[in-house]
């Protein structure tokens, strides 16, 4: 799956599912401080992430996922594999 | 979030004691540990005073026997729990009441969440119940970084029985759906939460108080099995496990309409089994005013 629409998709859950605002999804924004995500909404991403884009996401590799970016570049490296 | 009292120093000495002199003899010294805390712990002794009144209906006049009797209680569930893990304390007898919901609820193999409260001997019933029903029981807590105490427990039992540590970071979540979705009980308190927790109030003992949403979430999302589960104790090592028909989100149901539910059941079934054993619930501070 290329970047770019890895990114539409990571959106779009962002947008859809946890009702963040389009323009405040920065590849940098940090999820718990600047997006406002808690812990359920952390569990809630990754199920959302791995129905998705059918990969799975183990404790070690969401516990590194703390901005969009990294939720980007896990998904990137997981449908590479 | 709640602090612990004592220190490292003083769970060492309370668990060498354990393991010196055993745990009927150690038993005779909690007598002066709940007269000392009867005296000297006001904030303690005033949600004890609180929540007696609201449970059993205490008046003024028996409140410092109450008190004294609710810390002799409390601290004598440590003390079996302790005695429990390091296996000091002789053999101890269970009670199941509701097993079989807790059976066919593993049996569904998506996971069961066990919901307690700080009510009776709650690590007792995780330790007991992965032995019996030979599944992993992962035990959801808080774990401050000199929590002796918690620090014992792990170290002290074997077997299937593994610690995941709220304290942690925000992710504990994705370690309890993992253990869930490998078909293993989760078990974690509904009683208390973390600044910043989705909350709800509910009618509690007659009056507004306020329980995490979090353990009810996490049995929507996951589709685990919620069975709220309380293990009492019933007289010298003798527990009694009592555990409540599982409450499984139906397809069609919205998630909201799932959470409140399943905490309308757990609050109702923690009511009952509080006013069944009053002197066994233990949050020392006004439940209330959170």
């Amino acid at each position: 799956m290329d970047k770019q629409s890895v990114i539409k998709q990571v959106n779009h859950i962002l947008i859809e599912d946890f009702e963040l605002e389009p323009n405040s999804i920065k590849p940098e924004a940090n999820l718990r401080d600047e997006l406002g995500l808690d812990s359920l909404d952390g569990v809630d991403l990754v199920v959302a992430l791995e129905k998705t884009f059918q990969v799975k996401i183990d404790e070690i590799e969401a516990r590194e996922i703390d901005t969009v970016e990294k939720i980007y570049a896990q998904i990137i490296k997981k449908t590479q594999n | 979030m709640q602090r612990q009292r004592g220190t490292a120093l003083g769970h060492w000495i309370f668990y060498s004691l354990l393991k010196i002199v055993g745990r009927d003899f150690a038993g005779v010294l909690l007598y002066p540990v709940a007269f000392y805390f009867t005296f000297t712990s006001s904030a303690a002794v005033r949600a004890s005073q609180n929540y007696l009144n609201k449970a059993a209906a205490f008046w003024q006049w028996q409140s410092v026997p109450g008190v004294f009797g609710h810390f002799l209680e409390f601290s004598r569930t440590l003390l079996d729990r302790a005695a429990v893990f390091m296996q000091t304390g002789g053999t101890f007898t269970f009670e199941f009441i509701g097993e079989s919901y807790i059976r066919e609820a593993v049996a569904r193999g998506k996971g069961v969440l066990l919901v307690s409260a700080h009510a009776g001997n709650w690590e007792i019933a995780g330790n007991c119940l992965q032995k019996r029903l030979d599944v992993p029981v992962q035990i959801a807590m808080f774990m401050h970084g000199k929590d002796a105490h918690s620090v014992h427990l792990p170290k002290s039992s074997s077997g299937k029985l593994g610690i995941i540590n709220l304290s942690d970071d925000e992710m504990a979540g994705v370690e309890m759906l993992r253990a869930l979705r490998r078909g293993e009980i989760v078990a974690m308190h509904g009683d208390r939460f973390f600044p910043k927790s989705r909350v709800r109030r509910e009618i509690f003992l007659g009056h507004p108080a306020t329980f995490p949403e979090g353990p009810f979430q996490l049995a929507a999302i996951s589709q685990a099995a919620l069975v709220v589960c309380f293990a009492m104790r019933t007289g010298r090592r003798r527990y009694q496990l009592v555990a409540e028909p599982a409450v499984i989100k139906n397809p069609a149901e919205t998630r909201a309409g799932f959470v409140s539910q399943a905490m309308t059941v757990y609050v109702c079934a923690l009511e009952k089994i509080i006013k069944a054993y009053p002197m066994q619930w233990f949050n020392w501070y006004d439940f209330w005013k959170q």
